[in-house]
């Protein structure tokens, strides 16, 4: 099996940038989208409490 | 339906790993519910627990402390949603957090580069000795700050073998080919950058204890039993006491070193239901008594389900353990290859023990792990795990890698990126619901990663990987996914009775599952999805011979979902295509 790099965004057809670094958690969580308000209210707790993450890193568990 | 073709690799059970082989004299599958029915007999290796002559463990200092670590809300928190029911926002008031800014530096500057990291090509483990004496159980004092007198600099990398560390109190131990870019045109490229690492030697935080080496099923593609590690064979059925009360003193002392608030402890096996559920709430008492106190222990299990008896999921529940379960999918077919050691189907029996797990433990239920199959129609699996009611749920990568390709793979120049193609019609179905149905790891993980926010797991990211085994004899592993990639590439040559988890730290390929960038091949460091994708899971690099310094067998699959998942997050926050663009303050 060949080994070619796929994540090139040199020929990506969009051609622009999006960029979502910037984004602020209370913005997204007013975002009229559910599953992102959701979702945002978990991503809060990780900025809150940093590291906490490193509790679930083992892929093959819940 | 989306059809493939029997691949030569490997598929991965995460947690159970199947059984050995095919055993004509298997007892009957396990049934429905009931008392706690008898354990299964699974494997015909001998059980080689025989006591080897006694090591006096020196005293000395573990490793250096770190600093104390907040309270944990991830996979395996102790309150999750009502199964069922949409996970409810934070009720409350919040403070804007933003997020972390992230340094303007090249891609690779993130973090200093370690000492070459090393493989998991070690040596084998050298026998443990075995447990000679009884061993007070107390609880581990903490340790002084980091900064103060009693502070120990960490052992080297790249040195596995450092030496003996010592409990504080009891000193006498015994014993692809591409397919071309083929992105929805609509996706444009994405900008991500570097977050923050941390260094090298971060304490280990999950502790994966193996209850029971063998397993009731004998799933047919289990990357355990049916790999090319054979390693099981040779270890006792369960850990002895000695090796559970050794292993339960070196986590305490390990996080009295690194001053942990929090660690987690996963039961896993083969089944380690095996292991009677009494044994492992005694087990996880044990851990929980001997922590420093304020250090909280989140302990889980990870089953196949067949055996979640009413009593088994109380006294689980009762002890604390949370419990995740296996599942190909919440259909007989997708399960078919989930069989006993007689080939006899094991979907009844899991499909009952998860719903009564549903029904009376919701408190309890942790979630359901389900390996992606190519032949089976995701939204369908997706939809049929839903009627189970779990809080949430994991897609896992069947595990390939180069030289062993998983089903489906090198893809067909029509369909590059297959496993990309198929986990993006799951996110699609989960992400445009009227409500989150459910919690899905891999996909909130890369929204997480790309908004610059820390990650868990082991698939996406850069953030250090800090999970050891504990296998059933005391040796310390690396996990068991490297099981796939060659014979003895989880091994240290660490177990508990001679070493520390300090010392698995410096084990070099520990080491290397910290290093970040530094770890990754020039084609990854130069990728501009790096810090999203992280190189995807470790087993899935490997080539032979030359080791794990490659992309992931599934570059163009992750590339694929990441930038799908980008897009369609821009267009939910109004900064991609597919929505108008309204002006956001906080929004680049």
């Amino acid at each position: 099996m060949a080994e070619q790099p796929h994540g090139d965004t040199g020929d990506s057809p969009g051609g622009q940038d999006l960029d979502l670094l910037g984004m602020d958690l209370e913005s997204l969580r007013t975002a009229d989208h559910p599953v992102l308000a959701a979702l945002v209210s978990d991503l809060r707790a990780r900025v809150t409490a940093p590291g906490a993450e490193a509790l679930w890193g083992f892929d093959n568990s819940m | 339906m989306v059809q493939q073709p029997k691949g030569p690799g490997l598929r991965p059970d995460t947690t159970h790993p199947g059984p050995s082989r095919p055993n004509p004299s298997a007892p009957p599958p396990p049934g429905p519910a009931g008392p706690e029915p008898p354990a299964l007999a699974v494997s015909d290796s001998p059980e080689p627990e025989q006591p080897l002559p006694i090591r006096r463990l020196p005293s000395g200092p573990p490793g250096s402390e770190r600093a104390a670590a907040p309270a944990p809300g991830g996979w395996n928190a102790s309150v999750p949603p009502a199964p069922g029911s949409a996970v409810p926002d934070d009720p409350e008031p919040e403070q804007p957090v933003r997020m972390r800014r992230l340094p303007n530096g090249p891609l690779g500057s993130a973090r200093p580069a370690p000492p070459a990291p090393g493989g998991p090509e070690t040596p084998a483990p050298p026998a443990p000795a075995a447990f000679a004496g009884p061993e007070p159980e107390q609880p581990v004092p903490m340790r002084g700050s980091p900064s103060g007198p009693g502070a120990v600099a960490q052992p080297a990398l790249g040195a596995p073998e450092v030496g003996n560390s010592a409990l504080p109190a009891p000193a006498v131990v015994g014993q692809r080919g591409d397919g071309g870019s083929q992105w929805p045109r609509a996706e444009p490229a994405l900008a991500v950058r570097p977050r923050p690492q941390a260094e090298p030697g971060s304490a280990i935080r999950q502790f994966v204890v193996k209850a029971h080496s063998r397993c009731n099923l004998a799933c047919t593609y289990c990357y355990l039993y049916a790999g090319p590690d054979q390693g099981w064979r040779d270890r006792p059925r369960a850990p002895t006491d000695a090796v559970a009360l050794r292993t339960a003193h070196r986590i305490a002392e390990h996080a009295a070193a690194h001053r942990l608030s929090d660690l987690s402890v996963v039961f896993h096996g083969g089944e380690p239901l095996l292991h009677g559920a009494t044994g492992l709430a005694a087990d996880a008492e044990r851990i929980r008594r001997l922590v420093p106190a304020g250090c909280t222990v989140h302990a889980s299990v990870q089953t196949n389900g067949t055996l979640l008896t009413h009593d088994r999921i109380a006294a689980l529940r009762d002890a604390g353990i949370r419990i995740g379960v296996s599942l190909d999918g919440g259909l007989p077919a997708h399960n078919r290859e989930r069989v006993d050691h007689a080939g006899r189907p094991s979907w009844p029996a899991a499909a009952a023990g998860l719903r009564r797990l549903a029904d009376t433990a919701p408190d309890t239920y942790a979630g359901v792990l389900c390996v992606v199959d190519l032949r089976q129609d995701p939204v369908e699996v997706y939809d049929s795990l839903l009627s189970f009611r779990p809080p949430a749920i994991d897609l896992l990568l069947p595990h390939g890698n180069w030289t062993s390709p998983p089903p489906g793979l090198p893809a067909p120049a029509d369909d590059p990126a297959p496993y990309g193609r198929w986990l993006t019609a799951v996110f699609d179905r989960w992400w445009d619901a009227d409500r989150r149905r459910t919690r899905v790891r891999l996909f909130e993980e890369c929204v997480a990663l790309l908004l610059g926010l820390p990650a868990a797991g082991e698939r996406l990211g850069l953030q250090p990987f800090t999970a050891v085994v504990v296998e059933t004899d005391g040796s310390i592993e690396q996990v068991d996914s490297l099981k796939s990639a060659y014979e003895g590439a989880a091994a240290t040559g660490l177990d508990v009775f001679r070493h520390s988890f300090d010392d698995a730290l410096a084990h070099p390929g520990v080491a290397a599952r910290q290093a970040g960038l530094a770890a990754l091949s020039d084609t990854c460091r130069a990728c501009p999805l790096v810090t999203v994708c992280g190189g995807g899971h470790y087993a899935h690099r490997y080539r032979a011979p030359s080791g794990f310094r490659h992309p992931s067998v599934y570059c163009a699959d992750l590339a694929l979902l990441i930038r799908h998942i980008g897009t369609r997050l821009a267009a939910a926050v109004g900064t991609g295509p597919g929505r108008a663009a309204a002006p956001r303050e906080n929004v680049r």
